[in-house]
């Protein structure tokens, strides 16, 4: 008989519940140095680096909240990157938003929400640029559940209601958006826009001028109020005429 | 107020609480003197035996009182069952340590310790121990030149005080007064002219027998024939001898305003003019006090404080408990700091820069012109190339 079996099962349970204890501790500590390691590299723009650690703490832990977040946000600055490369991004988007969809099963804080909105959006635009036809109103209107101040995905869902003719909506989402984020310069232009379509010249000219008036650095407010201007002009005069 | 009752009266803090660096000066048959620092000054701790006490109105006056000539009593009162006292150290020498003084400086410092008892005469308060030990000679700085300055010592006995100096009502027990003290410095003054005692006998009942036999001593003839001593000062001195060592206190002077009249009139004769006594005074201090002056302690006497150090432990312990009370905040503050600054951020954090990266507004102008995009354009493309990402910046 060993003296381990001699011990009496107390004391056995004991020391057994003690090493299972400890063996607990390294392992998270292990997980939370490798989701550390990973948040450093992401940090400072090594994705493929912060990836990995991710990926390995994942491995030891598939529902650890922050070794998820942290490969979600990775994933979304790589697409990120690549978008302001104007490269084929939908299939990072698609990776990005599936890793996000994950993320939300395990963390229901709110803290993602906003980083999930905006991935829906380029996720919405990029399908738009693979599929013009595909329907991305779905997503957007998700995007903008998750986070309502996501000007950006309430510009594209405007711009794509103004497409299918629903004129109306759209230029209430852009009246919404400028009035929320006065300095949302798009909204100005596409709600311009739809007035000039419509042959509404002062509207245009009203909307372009307040937009140049909030923004005026931006170019091309201030170049569609010039526009606007000269057509109202020039209507002026050719009525006296 | 009684003694027992002394004892940290009125709840503030004694200074026996904050006494360090003891060093024993000088153990008799009814006290213990020693050399304290208390509060960063120098002091004198009087220990007294247990059972013998001291005159506690008395002090209580003199602890009131600032007098000229006479020491600052700091606090006195009764711990562990001993009375003690604590007065300002005295930085001199006691006039006891000194050799025969010539007379015009005799005179004159009597005549200091005259104006201080007058003082404290008028308090009701009579010294009651007058003797050497008790009259102690300091040097000050006055105006560039230095002076004569005898400090007045321990007042406050119980019981006859020192048998050599003691008046002869004292041994039938009377209490000291404004009279007895009288006496005591025409012994006081016979002692500093000739550098000993009048009176020396074996015992108390000797002394009480003596000394009421003084008037049979003839002093001007001890002063002649044992010092050699001017005769003109002898004749001085005599009506000061007959005025203060009558043994009937009724035929002595009548108050020390009177025995400073007799001072004055003495010091101008003997002296020779204002200038010559102060010379007399100068080379005396120069000679005699001033290098026996200065504290003189032996690092053997070094001791420990004769009473329990409970108050200076309960007083140590409380700084130990300030210290850290100021400490431990301070400690944690520098612990939090380092932790929080140099804590690594965590991954919410991350995600909060990269969404700040990415709906950063670009304000400033934009790089192109672009045709607008209408509704019914289709122009899919152009929309979404011209279209705001959140990191279009």
């Amino acid at each position: 008989m060993s003296i381990w079996d001699r011990k009496s099962p107390k004391i056995r349970n004991f020391l057994l519940k003690i090493v299972a204890a400890a063996a607990m501790v390294c392992f998270c500590a292990c997980v939370d140095e490798d989701v550390a390691r990973g948040n450093d590299a992401l940090r400072i723009g090594d994705y493929d680096r912060a990836i990995a650690n991710f990926n390995k703490a994942l491995d030891q832990q598939p529902a650890h909240r922050n070794a998820r977040y942290g490969l979600a946000l990775s994933y979304y600055a790589v697409a990120e990157n690549e978008e302001k490369l104007n490269g084929p991004t939908f299939k990072l988007w698609e990776r990005t938003t599936q890793e996000f969809e994950i993320l939300s099963r395990v963390d229901s804080s709110g803290k993602i929400d906003a980083n999930y909105s905006t991935c829906l959006f380029y996720l919405a635009k990029a399908t738009m640029e693979q599929h013009r036809k595909a329907n991305v109103l779905p997503l957007l209107d998700q995007s903008i559940q998750l986070d309502s101040l996501n000007f950006f995905s309430y510009n594209l869902k405007a711009l794509i209601l103004a497409r299918q003719g629903r004129v109306d909506e759209a230029k209430n989402i852009f009246i919404y958006v400028v009035t929320k984020e006065p300095k949302f310069a798009s909204a100005y232009v596409n709600l311009g826009n739809i007035y000039w379509e419509e042959g509404d010249v002062e509207s245009a000219w009203d909307i372009w001028s307040m937009g140049h008036e909030a923004l005026p650095k931006d170019r091309a407010l201030a170049h569609w109020t010039k526009v606007a201007e000269d057509s109202l002009k020039a209507k002026i005069l050719s009525e006296e005429l | 107020m009684s003694l027992s009752t002394l004892d940290n009266p009125s709840g503030k803090p004694s200074v026996l609480d904050s006494m360090t660096d003891c060093y024993l000066l000088h153990s008799g048959g009814e006290s213990s003197i020693y050399k304290v620092s208390a509060d960063g000054r120098d002091c004198v701790l009087k220990w007294y035996k247990p059972g013998i006490s001291f005159d506690k109105d008395v002090l209580e006056t003199l602890e009131n009182s600032r007098i000229s000539n006479l020491y600052r009593v700091v606090e006195f009162g009764e711990r562990d069952g001993s009375a003690y006292l604590v007065y300002d150290f005295v930085d001199g020498v006691p006039s006891n340590n000194l050799n025969r003084m010539p007379v015009p400086v005799a005179l004159q410092a009597l005549r200091y310790v005259a104006f201080a008892l007058g003082r404290t005469s008028k308090l009701d308060v009579s010294h009651g121990d007058l003797h050497p030990s008790n009259v102690i000679f300091t040097v000050v700085e006055k105006d560039g030149s230095r002076e004569l300055f005898p400090v007045l010592i321990d007042f406050g006995i119980v019981g006859p005080g020192a048998l050599a100096y003691a008046a002869p009502e004292r041994f039938l027990g009377k209490q000291p007064s404004e009279k007895s003290d009288l006496f005591s410095l025409g012994l006081l003054l016979y002692r500093w002219i000739s550098g000993s005692d009048l009176i020396e006998a074996n015992g108390y009942d000797d002394f009480a027998s003596k000394v009421t036999a003084v008037g049979e001593v003839n002093i001007s003839e001890k002063l002649y024939l044992g010092l050699n001593l001017d005769p003109e000062f002898i004749s001085v001195l005599e009506p000061l001898w007959q005025g203060l060592l009558a043994t009937d206190p009724e035929n002595r002077v009548e108050d020390f305003d009177e025995l400073d009249e007799l001072l004055e009139i003495a010091i101008g004769k003997v002296s020779g003019g204002e200038i010559a006594l102060m010379s007399g005074i100068q080379k005396f201090l120069q000679q005699e006090v001033l290098p026996k002056t200065g504290t003189k302690v032996s690092s053997a006497a070094k001791c420990d404080l004769p009473y329990a150090v409970c108050g200076a432990l309960q007083k140590k312990r409380m700084n130990k408990v300030i210290l850290f009370v100021i400490l431990v905040p301070i400690f944690l503050l520098v612990a939090l700091g380092l932790y929080f600054g140099t804590k690594r951020p965590d991954i919410d954090a991350t995600g909060e820069m990269l969404l700040k990266q990415s709906r950063s507004l670009n304000v400033d102008a934009a790089d192109s012109v672009s045709e607008p995009v209408t509704a019914d354009s289709a122009q899919i493309k152009e929309m979404l190339q011209n279209l705001p990402i959140p990191a279009s910046e």
